[in-house]
């Protein structure tokens, strides 16, 4: 009678795990297509690109508004500036670039060095680049029309003020530009809050930029042309920029627990062995003295 | 059965406390020992205020856990050493009575204990912990302990290595307890709401009241 | 009897070397967590072979306390055993896995505290069984102590019910922050797990439990030799 009562409780206790299990439902986001590399980099394709890369290791995202492209390829370099050199050497060798300037930004933790160039004749560059051992991977965006500039720049604010670090940046790559704001006001886009700004150049050109502070980190887009593609670029660039993550390379540690879970189970089963054996060895010497016993 | 339950109960509880009352070495012992690791406790961890504030239910149910382990053993290596238990196993009387009794016996002592214990915490880390909330949280975190510790002392007193075992046994067993306790009593002390960690540790307290009524008999079989 | 347990052990083996299959070389390669993630397949499924082995030494305490068959105490070392190594492969996989994730061996959450007292309760288990002589009084009381330490299985279960901040990953791993979306589940993830839940569930923790079953039906016949010897 006691021991069924213990039997029915225990049954009712083993049942708890089943209760247990259920986890907090995660939140939903919507699910993006990444495009993953054999070189190890995945990097999300952004909503109205189309990647057009046919060659392995390299990603290439167009849009159809927009003269240019997002690429993200990985290069084994010495340096960062070797790895840019190598990655426009594959992308645009035909094309001369100066370059105009460049800085380091932590995302998540990583490392990020940021460089602008102007393409010789019209266009420009904005690339992100980050180091994994001997494998630098690049991201960048080519802008080929040469009627507007297109610069994403991210400043990490050590002032504090990001209207001083975006004043900073456009009197250095545009010396003499009206540091006043024409006009400025909030704009809600997919990827949050962002201040949209005109500036005036010297030339009567306008200058249009986006910008949005996340954390200590200022993120920019500048345009210099009738700001038109300053939205689609800086949406595309966001989201590759923040999506990008390189495969983390850890095979050995994989090995490691492969020996250690064998380990564990053969130890166990070699412990079992030998105790069998030991047993056996008894048996036969305890059959053996019965013998001379009797 | 042929004494009433309620009555053996009680008989044993009066035993222990009335030889408890006359040498007052169980409790005196267990609260020293308390008083030692609580002092040794903050001067070791030479907390700042918020440090302490983190730590100090931490610290009470450890040691008060170690005082109920202390009190087990030697309550139940007496009764072993002076025939007591014995006695009762021969007597015609129900087995759950006598753990009942010997768990209530623990139980006492070690709410005193903590009682004492709250307002030496109260001067010593400069936090307001006698409060009714308290005492309650006490009562009922001491009867998860004390009721699965009567069970696993009752056995380890019976064993070659005696007092060595019981914490090993006893310790990561009380684990739950300890860990809804002190989850209860920082929201005590935070003035949070607790209603929920407090309905876990008496759902504890069933389970392990439950056990050790119900496996006692075997662990004090001949 | 034996010919059954052989072909359960040529079943078990081909079984486990099908999910080492599934695991290396069917499943993908986790993007975000590269190779390491594959350990999964083995971590988490060893968790429920020891709740599987414990269970055993559950019902082995109950049912010997009620029969007084030493064949129930058997099944509940054996329980004890297989668990524990279970527990500790889980144990060892889990820390392996989370240097290259979490960049650290081990980290003081809930969680895994809670699975590390698991395994020091058997070993507290095993200590207990070895300090009493008495062969009835140590099948008692390990038979009591297998049934009260199941409490510390069930809690490594719920804990994240009582205690909610444990940083344990759900199934699957994080997505990466601050892009617009969530990354896609890494495919067949699911189809590598499940087979291999059920074959360390259930085939690794039975093979070997009935494989220490033997092993301690052999002691006992022995020590019954020994005893009619001395006693002859």
């Amino acid at each position: 009678m006691k021991t069924r009562l213990i039997i029915y409780f225990l049954l009712l206790v083993m049942t708890t795990p089943v209760i247990a299990q259920d986890a907090p439902e995660p939140t939903q986001l919507p699910v993006i297509p990444y495009y993953s590399s054999s070189q190890n980099f995945n990097v999300p394709i952004p909503p109205g690109w189309r990647q057009i890369s046919t060659e392995a290791g390299l990603a290439e995202f167009i849009h159809p508004d927009v003269d240019g492209a997002i690429y993200a390829l990985a290069v084994q370099a010495e340096d960062v500036q070797s790895a840019l050199n190598a990655a426009f050497e594959q992308l645009i060798p035909e094309l001369e670039i100066e370059q105009r300037l460049t800085g380091v930004i932590t995302l998540d933790g990583l490392d990020w060095y940021k460089s602008l160039y102007d393409i010789v004749g019209g266009g420009n560059i904005t690339a992100f680049v980050q180091q994994r051992d001997s494998t630098y991977y690049v991201l960048l965006y080519l802008n080929r029309n040469p009627e507007i500039d297109l610069y994403m720049l991210a400043i990490e604010a050590e002032n504090n003020n990001e209207q001083v670090s975006i004043e900073e940046v456009l009197s250095q790559l545009y010396p003499g530009v009206d540091l006043e704001p024409i006009t400025s006001n909030e704009v809600e886009l997919s990827n949050g809050t962002w201040i949209r700004s005109t500036y005036q150049l010297p030339d009567g050109e306008a200058l249009h930029t986006l910008h949005q502070v996340r954390f200590d980190t200022t993120y920019v887009v500048i345009e210099r042309g009738d700001g038109e593609t300053l939205d689609t670029v800086n949406k595309a660039l966001f989201t590759a920029l923040f999506g990008f993550f390189v495969t983390p390379d850890n095979d050995e540690y994989l090995l490691l627990g492969i020996v250690v879970a064998a380990g564990l189970v053969i130890g166990l089963i070699l412990s079992m062995v030998v105790r069998y054996r030991n047993l056996q060895k008894d048996e036969r010497l305890i059959q053996q003295l019965k013998q001379d016993v009797h | 059965m042929n004494t009433p339950f309620i009555q053996v109960v009680f008989s044993i509880l009066r035993k222990d406390l009335r030889t408890e009352l006359r040498s007052r070495e169980l409790v005196s012992s267990m609260a020293l020992f308390t008083f030692l690791s609580i002092l040794v406790f903050s001067f070791a961890l030479e907390l700042d205020r918020e440090a302490k504030q983190e730590a100090v239910s931490g610290v009470l149910w450890v040691t008060l856990v170690f005082a109920s382990i202390l009190g087990l053993n030697r309550s139940l290596a007496s009764e072993r050493e002076e025939g007591n238990m014995d006695a009762m196993l021969i007597a015609p009387v129900n087995r759950i009575a006598i753990y009942m009794g010997k768990m209530l016996g623990n139980f006492i002592f070690t709410v005193i204990v903590g009682v004492v214990l709250l307002p030496v915490m109260t001067v010593l880390f400069n936090f307001s912990m006698v409060r009714p909330t308290m005492i309650l949280i006490l009562i009922l975190g001491i009867l998860g302990l004390s009721s699965i510790g009567t069970l696993l002392a009752t056995m380890t007193v019976q064993t070659r290595s005696r007092e060595t075992l019981l914490p090993i046994a006893m310790l990561p067993v009380v684990l739950p307890v300890i860990l809804t306790v002190v989850r209860a009593t920082n929201a005590i002390l935070n003035n949070q709401d607790m209603m929920q960690t407090l309905l876990t540790i008496g759902l504890v307290d069933v389970l392990y009241i439950t056990l050790g009524s119900f496996l006692f008999e075997y662990v004090t079989e001949d | 009897m034996t010919k059954s347990l052989h072909i359960l052990t040529g079943i078990t083996i081909i079984s486990v070397l099908f999910g080492l299959y599934l695991a290396f070389g069917y499943a993908r390669t986790d993007l975000e967590q590269g190779d390491i993630q594959r350990i999964f397949y083995i971590h988490m499924p060893s968790f429920f072979g020891a709740f599987t082995a414990f269970t055993g030494t559950v019902i082995g305490g109950v049912m010997y306390l009620r029969t007084r068959h030493v064949k129930w105490d058997s099944l509940a070392v054996a329980g004890v055993e297989v668990g524990l190594m279970l527990a500790l492969l889980n144990l060892a996989t889990g820390a392996i896995w989370a240097r290259p994730i979490w960049n650290t061996w081990w980290t003081w959450d809930p969680r895994l505290t809670s699975a590390a007292v698991m395994a020091l309760t058997y070993l507290a288990y095993l200590m207990l069984r070895n300090g009493i002589e008495n062969a009835d009084k140590r099948r008692l009381f390990a038979s009591v102590y297998g049934i009260v330490a199941i409490t510390t299985v069930i809690l490594t279960l719920m804990i994240i019910r009582i205690v909610p901040d444990t940083i344990h990953p759900a199934v699957i791993g994080p997505s990466p922050q601050n892009a617009e979306g969530v990354f896609e589940a890494t495919p067949r993830v699911a189809a590598a797990l499940l087979p291999n839940l059920l074959i360390w569930s259930t085939l690794v923790p039975i093979t070997l439990m009935w494989w220490r079953i033997r092993l301690e039906n052999k002691s006992e016949h022995v020590q019954k030799l020994r005893m009619e010897l001395i006693n002859s």
